[in-house]
C-alpha cells in the first residue's frame, strides 16, 4: 500500500495532455528574439492581465511561417490564416474558487513573473499538461512533489503557497482576499 | 510445512496496509483534491474571460432612474456601479441595483408560461394556452354595459410602452387601463379634493428639504433612490453634502429611526394622532403662514375642530408627552423648507393627516416640500381609476398585470372582491410566478433588466422628473417577453387584430423626439459628464444618441408656485376627524397583550426583482425583516417562551402562520414586528393543508395595528 500511495497513485492521479502546438519560449525570450514576457502576455494599462495571447498576436510575426517545423506550419495554416484561437492548456490557471489579480502582484508588489512561473519563460519545449483527475486542475497548482513539498519557491501555487508569501510580505490573509 | 493464513495475518495485513496508506500521500492528497472538487461543481457558472469593456445604462428596478455604469467581460455583464454626477442618482446605486445583472440567473425565474392554481400549484403551459384563457374571459365578459369587466394595470406608468397598454384597453369594449401609483407619492387624489382643481402628480422634494418630519416612512430602508438614503448618513454633512434634519415618528427603532436626528417612539397605530397634535400645535403657536391664511377657505372651522383634541388624551394614546409636540412643531417649522412625509401604503387616516399637516405648514407646491412634478414630455396622461378599489365588486372577468419592471401589490381581499367569483382570471407578465389567491392565474415570462431595450420615467420615486433608457446587454431568452412583445401577443386576440405595435426602439425614438420638441429640461451626457439644455440639440436624433449612450434627461430647476385657494375640510373629512378625535380607545389594546406592527419595507413582493444573493443576505443576516420572520424584544420572546431563531405560530383573527422569531432589542416590548408578503419560498414552506398565510397578509392589510398571539411551535 505504501508503494501504491507513493508511486502508483501519483501516476494514476494525473492525465497527460499535449499542447495543441509545440513552441520554444526560450527562442522567443532568449537572445535571438529577446522579447519580454509582457510582449505576448500583455498587461492592460490598469495592470490587468490579458491572459494567453490570441492568434492575432502570433500573426504579428508569424503571418507567414518562420522556420520549417511542422508546428510552425500548423500555426500559420490552421490558426493564423483562419483566424482561429489556439486552444492552449493553461498550466497556471487557478481554480475558479480563487481570485488572483496580476495587477496587485506585479504592479503593487512588484513581483517578477519568475516568482510564480519559475523557469517557464526559458523552457525549450512545452511540457505535457498534467490534469488532476479529481479536481480537474493543472499539476502546476499543486506542485511537482506529490506530498506538496516545494523544490523551489515557485513550485506550486496552492493556497498554502499564497498564504506563505502573503505572510512573508505582511499582506492580509483573510478568506475574502482570494475567495470572492 | 505450508503456512496457514490466519485471521490474525489478515488483520495484520489490513492494519499494515492502512498504516502504509497513511504514511503515503494518497489519503491526504485525495482529501485536498476532494475539497477543491466540491468547490468547483460543473454546473457552477464559470467567470467570463474576455476583454473588459464598459457601458452605461439606466436602472429600471424602481422608478428612481439611477444611472448605471456596466462592466462587461467578454461582452457579458459582470459588475454594476453608479455614475458620478448623474443628476438622478448622484453617483449612488442601491445594493439591489448593484446586483441587477444577477436577475437573468435568478433561480425563481420562470422561462416559460405557467398556470398557478389557487396561488400554490404551478403547472407549465404555453402562450397559446394563455391566449385561449384570455379569449374565453373576453367572451364571457358582459357586453353592452359601461361598467369595466376587464382591467389592465400598468406596474410602471409613464414608460413609452405604457400608451400601448392604454390603447389595448381602449380597443376592448368594457376594458379599463389603470396606472399604478408610486410608493413615494403623497396622496395626489386627496390633494385634488382639497384644491378643487386639476393638480399634476406630486412628490416629496426630499432633495431640497432642510427639515423632514417622517411618519414611519422608510427613508433609509430602501425608499426611492439610494441617493435619498445617502443624504441621511452621518457622513453626508462631513463630506460637504446637504444633510437635512430628520425627525422620525415610528413605533420601532428602524434603520431610518437610527439615522434620524430625533426618533419619537409612539404607540403603534397612533401616528395619525401625532400628526393631528402637531397641526394643533402649529395653530396654537401661531405658525400658520400668511399665504396659507389667505388661501384657506375654512381655517377657522378647521382650527375649531382641532381644538377638540385633548392634549392629555393624545399624549395617552400616542405615548408622547404633550410638550414634545410643541418642540417637534418648532423644530419642524423653524428650518424651512420643510416637509412631512409618509409612505404611500400607510393607512388612509395617516395619509390624510400628513396631507393636512403639509397644507397647514404651507409646504404644498414649495421647493423642498410637496412638489408638483410635471409629466415627462411624451407621457400619455390617462384619466381613470388609480386602483382596483374604485371598480365595482365582482365585476372583473379578466385582470391583466404588466409586472415586467415592477410588482403590482394587490391585497388578496381586493382581488377576491373584484373578480367574478369562480370564473375571473388574472394574467400577468412577470419574471416570477407571484402567487395570488385566485383560482387560476396565468404568468407569461418577462424579460428582466439588461435583456431588453426599455425606458424609465423617473418621477414619483425620484422626487423630480427624469428620463433614461435601459439598454440590453444580454440576449433575451427565447420564450420571454418585454411589454412590447406582450402587447404583440395580446394583439392576436379578437378586437386587437388591426392594432399596430411598433418596436421598442421606435417607441423610444418617438419619446426622444417628444423631449426634443418640448425644448424643456436638461440632458446629462455620459461621455463628457456635462449637462446641456435640450434646446442646444439640433436634432432629435442627436438627443437620442446621448440617451442611447446611457445619458439622461431631467427637469431644470423648479419654479415655486402659489397654492391655489383650498379648504382643509374636504367632504367627509370633518366627520372622520371628529371620530378620530373622540375615539379614545387605545389602539394597541388586545386580548393577547401583543400588537403586530407591520413595517413597510420595499421587501415584499418587490424582493423578487432583486438578486438572489441580496435575498439570501437579508434573510440570513437579519439586516431587514423579511416575510416569514417576526422581530420581538428579547423580553417579549422570553415571555412567550421563545428564543432567537425559534419557530412560532403567529395568530391573528382567523389566520395562523408559522414564523421564525428574531430577537431584536430595537423593537419595543409588547410589539411583534413583521412584514407581509408572499415570497415564493415562504409560500412553498407554508403550503401545507390548513395554511392561512394569504389570509394573514389580508388581515394585516385591513388595519395598521392588530392584536396577535405568538406561541412556540
Amino acid at each position: 500500500m505504501f508503494f501504491v500511495g507513493w508511486f502508483l497513485f501519483p501516476a494514476l492521479l494525473y492525465t497527460h495532455e499535449d499542447q495543441p502546438l509545440q513552441f520554444s519560449h526560450k527562442v522567443h525570450t532568449g537572445d535571438a528574439v529577446g522579447l519580454p514576457c509582457q510582449d505576448c502576455h500583455r498587461l492592460s494599462d490598469d495592470g490587468r492581465f490579458a491572459g494567453i495571447p490570441k492568434s492575432a498576436k502570433c500573426a504579428e510575426c508569424h503571418a507567414e511561417a518562420i522556420g520549417s517545423t511542422p508546428d510552425e506550419r500548423r500555426l500559420v495554416d490552421e490558426y493564423v490564416r483562419k483566424g482561429r484561437e489556439i486552444p492552449w492548456l493553461v498550466y497556471a490557471r487557478e481554480p475558479q474558487n480563487a481570485y488572483f489579480p496580476h495587477a496587485a502582484h506585479m504592479q503593487r508588489a512588484g513581483l517578477p513573473c519568475e516568482r510564480c512561473h519559475g523557469t517557464h519563460g526559458s523552457d525549450e519545449t512545452l511540457p505535457p499538461f498534467e490534469r488532476n483527475r479529481m479536481s480537474g486542475e493543472s499539476r502546476a497548482i499543486w506542485g511537482r512533489s506529490i506530498f506538496g513539498i516545494k523544490t523551489a519557491e515557485w513550485d506550486g501555487m496552492k493556497m498554502d503557497d499564497c498564504a506563505d508569501c502573503h505572510r512573508e510580505r505582511g499582506v492580509t490573509n483573510t478568506c475574502l482576499k482570494c475567495h470572492k | 510445512m505450508p503456512s496457514r493464513l490466519t485471521r490474525r495475518d489478515l488483520l495484520r495485513f489490513a492494519g499494515g496496509g492502512a498504516l502504509g496508506v497513511l504514511l503515503s500521500p494518497l489519503p491526504w492528497k485525495l482529501l485536498d483534491d476532494t475539497a477543491i472538487w466540491t468547490q468547483n461543481w460543473p454546473w457552477i457558472p464559470e467567470p467570463i474571460r474576455g476583454d473588459i469593456t464598459w457601458g452605461h445604462s439606466t436602472c429600471t428596478l424602481c422608478g428612481a432612474g439611477c444611472g448605471i455604469q456596466v462592466r462587461l467581460a467578454g461582452k457579458r455583464t459582470v459588475g454594476l456601479s453608479g455614475i458620478a454626477n448623474h443628476p438622478m442618482s448622484r453617483g449612488t446605486l442601491c445594493p439591489t441595483g448593484r446586483l441587477a445583472h444577477h436577475l437573468p440567473f435568478h433561480p425563481s425565474r420562470i422561462l416559460r408560461p405557467v398556470r398557478l392554481l389557487n396561488g400554490t400549484t404551478i403547472e407549465p403551459t404555453d402562450a397559446a394556452g394563455v391566449l385561449s384563457a384570455i379569449g374565453a374571459a373576453l367572451h364571457s365578459a358582459p357586453r353592452g354595459t359601461d361598467l369595466p369587466s376587464i382591467a389592465i394595470i400598468d406596474g410602471r406608468p409613464g414608460r413609452s410602452v405604457s400608451h400601448l397598454l392604454a390603447e389595448t384597453a381602449n380597443a376592448w369594449p368594457s376594458a379599463i387601463y389603470i396606472a399604478a401609483s408610486g410608493t413615494l407619492q403623497p396622496a395626489t387624489e386627496l390633494v385634488r379634493q382639497h384644491l378643487h382643481s386639476e393638480t399634476p402628480e406630486l412628490s416629496y422634494d426630499i432633495a431640497h428639504a432642510r427639515t423632514i418630519l417622517s411618519f414611519g416612512a422608510p427613508l433609509c430602508d430602501g425608499w426611492g433612490a439610494a441617493s435619498v438614503a445617502r443624504q441621511f448618513l452621518p457622513t453626508a454633512s462631513s463630506s460637504g453634502g446637504h444633510r437635512p434634519r430628520l425627525i422620525q415618528i415610528e413605533a420601532v427603532r428602524s434603520r431610518t429611526a437610527n439615522f434620524a436626528d430625533t426618533w419619537i417612539p409612539v404607540v403603534p397605530g397612533s401616528e395619525h394622532m401625532c400628526a393631528l397634535a402637531i397641526i394643533r400645535a402649529i395653530l396654537d403657536d401661531r405658525r400658520v403662514r400668511t399665504g396659507v391664511r389667505k388661501r384657506a377657505e375654512d381655517l377657522e372651522a378647521f382650527a375649531t375642530l382641532l381644538h377638540r383634541l385633548d392634549p392629555g388624551d393624545v399624549s395617552r394614546r400616542t405615548g408622547v408627552p404633550a410638550e414634545e409636540f410643541l418642540r417637534i412643531t418648532r423644530t419642524f417649522t423653524d428650518e424651512r423648507p420643510c416637509v412631512a412625509v409618509v409612505h404611500g401604503s400607510a393607512s388612509p387616516e395617516l395619509q390624510s393627516a400628513v396631507l393636512l399637516l403639509n397644507l397647514v405648514a404651507g409646504t404644498v407646491f414649495q421647493e423642498g416640500g410637496v412638489r408638483a412634478i410635471p409629466d415627462v414630455p411624451g407621457t400619455t396622461r390617462t384619466h381613470g381609476p388609480r386602483s382596483l378599489d374604485e371598480l365595482d365588486d365582482h365585476s372583473l372577468a379578466l385582470l391583466i398585470l404588466d409586472e415586467s419592471v415592477a410588482s403590482v401589490d394587490i391585497p388578496a381581499r381586493v382581488l377576491e372582491r373584484k373578480l367574478v367569483p369562480g370564473t375571473g382570471i388574472v394574467v400577468s407578465l412577470s419574471p416570477f410566478p407571484a402567487p395570488r389567491r385566485v383560482p387560476v392565474q396565468y404568468v407569461l415570462p418577462a424579460a428582466v433588466w439588461g435583456e431588453t431595450l426599455t425606458d424609465v420615467t423617473a418621477s414619483n420615486d425620484a422626487g423630480e422628473a427624469g428620463y433614461g433608457v435601459s439598454l440590453p446587454f444580454l440576449p433575451q431568452r427565447a420564450e420571454t417577453l418585454d411589454t412590447v412583445g406582450f402587447v404583440r401577443t395580446l394583439a392576436q386576440l379578437p378586437g386587437l387584430a388591426g392594432m399596430v405595435v411598433p418596436s421598442a426602439e421606435d417607441l423610444l425614438r418617438q419619446r426622444a423626439a417628444a423631449l426634443h420638441a418640448s425644448g424643456r429640461g436638461m440632458v446629462f451626457e455620459i461621455a463628457s459628464a456635462t449637462r446641456r439644455s435640450v434646446q442646444s440639440f439640433d436634432t432629435a436624433e442627436a438627443l437620442w444618441s446621448v440617451l442611447q449612450a446611457g445619458g439622461c434627461w431631467f427637469d431644470g430647476p423648479m419654479m415655486p408656485r402659489a397654492i391655489p385657494a383650498f379648504r382643509f375640510l374636504r367632504p367627509g373629512l370633518s366627520e372622520a376627524l371628529t371620530a378620530q378625535i373622540t375615539d379614545s380607545a387605545h389602539p394597541s389594546s388586545g386580548a393577547s397583550g401583543l400588537s403586530l406592527v407591520i413595517v413597510d419595507t420595499p421587501l415584499k413582493r418587490e424582493q423578487y426583482l432583486e438578486s438572489p444573493l441580496m435575498s439570501k443576505l437579508r434573510q440570513e443576516s437579519a439586516l431587514y425583516p423579511v416575510p416569514g420572520a417576526v422581530s420581538v424584544h428579547p423580553s417579549t420572546a422570553r415571555a412567550c417562551d421563545l428564543s432567537d431563531g425559534s419557530e412560532a405560530m403567529l395568530s391573528v383573527f382567523d389566520a395562523t402562520v408559522r414564523v421564525r422569531t428574531w430577537c431584536d432589542a430595537a423593537v419595543p416590548p409588547g410589539l411583534v414586528m413583521a412584514v407581509t408578503g408572499d415570497h415564493p419560498d415562504l409560500v412553498a414552506r407554508i403550503s401545507a393543508p390548513g395554511n392561512t398565510a394569504p389570509r394573514m397578509a389580508d388581515a394585516v392589510s385591513r388595519s395598521p395595528v392588530i392584536s396577535v398571539t405568538l406561541l412556540k411551535a
